[in-house]
């Protein structure tokens, strides 16, 4: 069992949440209201991918190359959703919910990228 | 400019990003990746409060060989703030019919027969007995006090107090015992 890529992972994902929490409070204050709620929707994202990572640790034991594709899986599946309600709201000119969804996906793949640097996976 | 579109302009603008997006755009015409430079955010938030000034009105796009370009309309805001302000609202007609039922209520449970039941405790509700029973004068008409007590002995027996009421509301104005009725703006509409 590979604890420090382990810890290496939930440190990541810990810091990214911590830092956007830090980053609503400053928008709020600054009257960049919008951004507060993106930066929210963001910080929602790795909260998720906090959670599920633990979950996967939790389920795979000490087995790292379950945890990989635990955590990968929920990767592909989670987003899905995201990708298909981004289709709608383009189709529908709806821009709120269209960037929302879009952010949520820019995160997810930055989430993806930095967990196969990690764990050295090939993308 | 219509009140929605006051309110859309007026929502948009309170946003610190996309002040700074028109300040930019005051300076020169600019693209999405030039202003996400500019201002530090990305280009997605950008076109993003791209789309939320074009909708309230407040820039424009055109293309050019590369790139799409964005540019303020100044005639939107060429608009005086007290313009709009002073602007008929839109919901006017609602505002006056809740205003008129809202007299109607205050009147029906004062008055009885013609006469006032009692000197309500309430300003507000006070100011809309005085008007009512101010009715009873002509306007542009100088009364003696005499004649002002007569008229508004009629409907309540404490005339002074109603009397001293209409000039404390300036709905009368009183000079050497003569009295008159003020006009009011609401008269002047």
């Amino acid at each position: 069992m590979n604890e420090a890529k382990r810890n290496e992972v939930t440190s990541y994902l810990e810091e990214r949440s911590t830092q956007y929490k830090g980053r609503i409070q400053a928008l709020y204050l600054d009257d960049r209201t919008d951004e507060a709620i993106f930066a929210k929707v963001q910080m929602n994202v790795y909260d998720i991918f906090t959670t599920i990572f633990s979950a996967a640790l939790k389920t795979a034991g000490e087995d790292d190359g379950e945890v990989v594709r635990l955590f990968l899986t929920k990767i592909q599946q989670i987003p899905q959703s995201w990708h298909t309600s981004l289709q709608k709201a383009q189709e529908h000119g709806d821009a709120d919910k269209a960037h929302i969804e879009y952010i949520k996906l820019e995160i997810v793949a930055e989430i993806k990228t930095a967990f196969e640097r990690i764990w050295e996976v090939m993308p | 400019m219509t009140e929605t579109e006051a309110i859309r302009l007026f929502k948009c603008l309170s946003d610190k990003s996309r002040l700074q997006i028109l300040k930019s755009l005051a300076i020169e015409d600019m693209y999405v990746e030039l202003l996400a430079e500019r201002l530090g955010l990305t280009p997605a938030t950008i076109s993003f409060h791209l789309k939320k000034l074009a909708e309230a009105g407040a820039v424009r796009s055109y293309k050019t060989q590369y790139y799409t370009m964005y540019s303020l309309c100044k005639d939107v805001f060429v608009s005086r703030i007290l313009d709009i302000v002073c602007d008929a609202s839109d919901e006017a007609a609602i505002q006056d019919k809740r205003e008129a039922e809202y007299r109607k209520r205050v009147i029906d449970s004062f008055f009885e027969y013609g006469k006032l039941k009692s000197i309500p405790a309430q300003r507000k509700k006070e100011r809309i007995i005085l008007e009512e029973i101010a009715r009873a004068f002509e306007p542009g008409r100088i009364y003696s006090e005499r004649e002002i007590n007569i008229i508004i002995a009629d409907f309540h027996d404490d005339f002074c107090t109603i009397r001293r009421d209409m000039i404390g509301e300036k709905i009368m104005e009183r000079e050497n015992g003569n009295y008159w009725l003020v006009k009011t703006k609401r008269e002047g509409r």
